[in-house]
Order: structure tokens, then C-alpha cells, then sequence
């Protein structure tokens, strides 16, 4: 199956196009234009469903927040499309190209089968 | 920190929603009440803030845009300070981050706390959810 992602908000959108050309075969949407911007301002539980909707999992650095609703997720017996998180310290924000090809790598190791797992990358 | 008693007049029914809210909230009506009134301020101080509800409790985000005050402060320090090239990488008008700076900047407590919060451990995480796994790459 083609491995879907999605770019958060604070994930600059030019990796979309890094992992794109590492990875072809991937379809790589960042929220600010995926369904044409409908989930710019989406809180992460409604954005988590709509991932799940499409089987596309989430790439964010937001640790803070999106554990808390997978795990109320998880609690309502709900699946996920899988979240990839990515350390904060390992990948600074400018960093478009190392973290393109921390993406790239995942996606080889998982084969892009990320329903409900939750990774994040180091 | 410190704090000062108002006394302020609401409509019955605003009253009586607030005491439901107040309950569903486990708290007392004059408390909310003072949140709601703080609140209130600093959406009116910080225009281009909103606090929303999360997990571990209320945020700051900057409004419109599902972007936390703290993860635009770490993209800020992630540029070396320089404001034009982080609101570029987040596509963000230059005028909103510097608004989201401001608020950050008025309230350095709640957002380092915020900060900590998204450096939660391995062990935290798992915690939470069983089926966390590292890659390393």
C-alpha cells in the first residue's frame, strides 16, 4: 500500500517535497494545504480522526499534546493512523533535508505500515 | 501570585450557566468566574493567542493555525533569534510570530512549563501508550 503522510503545522513544508523525492512512492501532504487547508486550525483529536479516515499517519515534534489524545484514543477503543514523532533536540527546525531523510528512513524500515504504532525518531 | 477581589455584575442566566459549568469544572463558580475574566484579558492584551483545552491542561496556540506559542518559540531559537526566517519555515506571517513571541514573552512560566511538557521521557510516553517504539536513523 502507498505509505501516507502528514506534515504538522510546525513541520516546515518543504520537507513534503525532501521525503517526495526520496520517496517517490509516498504521497507526503502538510496540513497547511491538505483538503485545501481544512485542518489548519484542527485540534489534534479531530485532526487524528481525519488521519485515521485516510490511513495517513502524522509526522510532529508535539509531544506535549498528541500522546495525551492517543492514549484517549487508544482508551475509547479507537484506532490511529500512526504518529511519527521527532526528537526536538536531534532535528532543529532548519534542518529540512536530515529530517527528510529521517522520514524516508522509517518509512523503509516500517514498509509504511504505521497503523497504531506511534515512533519517534531519534 | 497575588490577587486582588472585584465585584461585578452578570445577567441571572450567565450566573446560572456559570454555577453549572462551575460544577461540571469541580470547581466554585467565583473561580471560574476569575479564570473567565483572566482569560478574557488576555485575549484582549494578546489578539493573536488563544488558550485551547489539551491533555495535560490549557495552551497558549497562536490563533488560526494549530501551532502551539511554545513550538514557535523552540522554531525561533532552532533560527538563531531570527524571527523572518522561522515564520517563513512555519508559513506564517511574520506579525503573528512576533505576536506569539510577545505572549511568550509575558508569560515565561506557563509556556516553559508548556515547553517541559513536550519533552516528556521515553518512560512517560510509555506509560501512557504501551506500543511506543525509537527508531534511530
Amino acid at each position: 500500500m502507498r505509505a501516507r503522510l502528514l506534515l504538522d503545522a510546525h513541520v516546515p513544508a518543504d520537507v513534503a517535497n525532501a521525503v517526495s523525492r526520496l520517496c517517490p512512492q509516498a504521497d507526503i501532504q502538510h496540513v497547511s494545504s491538505w483538503q485545501d487547508g481544512a485542518y489548519i486550525n484542527a485540534t489534534d483529536d479531530v485532526l487524528l480522526e481525519a488521519c485515521w479516515q485516510e490511513r495517513r499517519a502524522l509526522v510532529s515534534k508535539d509531544r506535549a499534546t498528541l500522546p495525551g489524545w492517543i492514549a484517549l484514543r487508544v482508551a475509547d477503543n479507537q484506532q490511529h493512523a500512526g504518529v511519527l514523532f521527532y526528537d526536538l533536540e536531534r532535528f532543529k527546525a532548519n534542518q529540512i533535508g536530515a529530517l527528510a531523510k529521517a522520514v524516508a528512513a522509517v518509512l523503509a524500515t516500517t514498509k509504511g505500515n504505521l497503523v497504531n504504532r506511534w515512533i519517534t525518531i531519534r | 501570585m497575588a490577587t486582588k477581589p472585584i465585584s461585578l455584575r452578570v445577567a441571572e442566566e450567565v450566573k446560572l450557566d456559570l454555577e453549572q459549568m462551575a460544577k461540571r469544572f469541580g470547581t466554585s463558580p467565583a473561580t471560574l468566574g476569575a479564570d473567565f475574566v483572566t482569560q478574557g484579558v488576555r485575549a484582549t492584551k494578546h489578539p493573536g493567542v488563544e488558550l485551547r483545552q489539551t491533555p495535560v491542561g490549557r495552551m497558549a496556540y497562536i490563533r488560526g493555525v494549530r501551532l502551539s506559542v511554545w513550538l514557535a518559540v523552540e522554531t525561533l531559537e532552532d533560527c538563531g533569534g531570527n524571527a523572518a526566517k522561522a515564520a517563513r519555515l512555519l508559513r506564517l506571517p511574520e506579525l503573528l510570530l512576533r505576536a506569539a513571541l510577545a505572549y511568550a514573552q509575558a508569560f515565561p512560566e506557563e509556556i516553559a512549563a508548556d515547553r517541559a511538557a513536550g519533552r516528556q521521557s521515553s518512560e512517560e510516553l510509555e506509560r501512557l501508550v504501551p506500543n511506543h517504539s525509537f527508531i534511530r536513523v
